[in-house]
């Protein structure tokens, strides 16, 4: 039984790659607190976008990857659910839709504003046309792109700059009310001016729910999170809150990291 | 910039206003008890310098924290530099105003008249330390108003010039009695090295207000 304020915990976590024989990640335990922001920091190839993949099962979209021990999701009563232990499609749209996932390069569907973020509601089965519009505006709102777009809601998403376009992207994933919210290096795409309005979006998001973050850029991951994972070759070497992770790292390897003096 | 990043900017200003609010409210007390010449009311004073060290010592984790966290630029990098700098002069400020109580209490009833009227001269002196610290906390609230910032400064450096012709005056009088009695009194001369280790507060407080005009408006510290 997880602690009240945990959604997610990793326990003994590995990953192999399929056709490969040594894992890509190893023994990983990782809390995700409820309405925290958690960062993934570590140097190229180090695993922390495999492990932001894993917890919401998007390996599974290429067969052959195998996963041992246990990444637990919690509900709202405090029941837990071993994601890896999900076999079937629907399952993994489920699990897609509580755990949403954004990428580094803004992925719109060649389609309308409105369509973009009525898509995902759609295939969650809602059916009623004022509970899409209204869940449309909301999430739209809550993404900080509705005045930019609500007079062009029709308009195709590719029209949108690349800072509106990865704004947009998080309105489809925060329509479905997900509870924890994956974003991959967001901001890797984006000028600087784009980017100090997702990182204000991510903060605000997290009132509503859980968020991970993978970044290259240390100083996001210092201002922007609550708690910070430093990873390396496959390892989760230290995981603390921020503050101490950027102060007073307990490893060696984590302040040189964060020092820039490897990486 | 994130409104993170600003909550913690404002915590600070807003920790550094309360020990000057603190040292104030000592500073107040002080006169008080040496105008009443009464020594229980002396170790009042001493009560809001208790918690000075560790009030410092959070302001400087804090600021710590900013520097690990949101690497400050430009106004701000300037605004948490001078503000690391100021807190220990306000260290200071407190050890200064805490000696100065403890030696001042040779002021009581039983002291000489002649010492009696060097201390009640000497209040001046405090008195225009609190109308500093006063300006140094309306400096610190103030952080966008260019002009008003270098009219508080500038007030700080005339309490400071006041003090230093009060502190002239005081000593100028004192030798000239001690010479017309051909008496060297050592009790009096203590007494002067205490009243002008009071009047260094304001040297601290004017160090304080150019550190604030760094901050605000920039140049070198």
């Amino acid at each position: 039984m997880a602690k009240n304020n945990i959604i997610m915990d990793i326990k003994d976590f590995d990953f192999t790659y399929a056709g490969v024989d040594d894992p890509s990640l190893k023994k990983i335990n990782l809390p995700i607190e409820k309405n925290k922001i958690t960062a993934m920091i570590g140097p190229s190839g180090c695993g922390k976008s495999t492990l932001l993949r894993a917890m919401n099962r998007i390996h599974d979209l290429y067969p052959g990857n195998t996963y041992e021990g246990e990444i637990n999701l919690y509900g709202s009563e405090g029941e837990k659910q071993n994601i890896l232990e999900l076999k079937k499609e629907n399952d993994f749209i489920k699990l897609r839709q509580k755990v949403g996932m954004i990428f580094q390069k803004p992925t719109p569907f060649p389609m309308s504003i409105f369509d973009n973020v009525a898509y995902g509601l759609k295939l969650a089965g809602i059916k009623d046309k004022v509970e899409i519009e209204e869940r449309v505006k909301k999430a739209l709102k809550d993404a900080a792109i509705w005045k930019e777009t609500k007079d062009r809601l029709n308009k195709s998403a590719l029209g949108l700059s690349g800072g509106q376009q990865q704004r947009l992207c998080i309105a489809r994933a925060v329509a479905l009310k997900p509870e924890v919210l994956l974003f991959d290096e967001p901001t890797s795409a984006l000028d600087p001016i784009s980017t100090g309005a997702i990182e204000e979006l991510i903060a605000e998001l997290k009132k509503d729910v859980s968020v991970v973050i993978v970044t290259h850029n240390m100083q996001q991951a210092s201002r922007l999170s609550d708690y910070t994972a430093f990873m390396y070759l496959g390892d989760l070497i230290e995981y603390d809150k921020t503050e101490n992770i950027f102060l007073n790292p307990s490893e060696k390897l984590t302040e040189d990291y964060i020092t820039g003096r490897f990486g | 910039m994130l409104n993170k990043n600003e909550q913690k900017l404002r915590e600070v200003r807003e920790k550094t206003a309360e020990i000057l609010e603190d040292l104030m409210i000592s500073q107040k007390l002080a006169l008080q008890a040496i105008e009443a010449c009464d020594s229980k009311s002396f170790e009042q004073v001493k009560v809001p310098l208790k918690t000075i060290n560790k009030k410092v010592d959070d302001v400087d984790n804090l600021i710590l924290s900013i520097f690990a966290l949101y690497s400050p630029e430009a106004r701000d990098l300037r605004e948490m530099v001078a503000f690391l700098k100021m807190t220990s002069s306000l260290q200071r400020i407190a050890m200064n105003e805490k000696n100065y109580m403890k030696n001042m209490e040779i002021c009581n009833p039983e002291s000489g008249e002649d010492m009696r009227r060097v201390i009640k001269e000497s209040l001046s002196i405090n008195r225009c330390t609190i109308k500093a610290l006063e300006y140094t906390v309306e400096m610190i609230h103030e952080t966008e108003d260019k002009d008003k910032l270098k009219d508080l400064a500038s007030k700080i450096d005339v309490e400071n010039s006041k003090t230093d012709d009060i502190y002239s005056l005081i000593e100028k009088d004192t030798l000239q009695r001690m010479h017309k009695d051909h008496l060297i009194n050592e009790e009096m001369l203590n007494l002067l090295k205490y009243i002008r280790k009071n009047s260094k507060i304001i040297d601290r407080l004017e160090d304080i207000s150019s550190r604030l005009i760094f901050a605000r408006i920039g140049g070198k510290l």
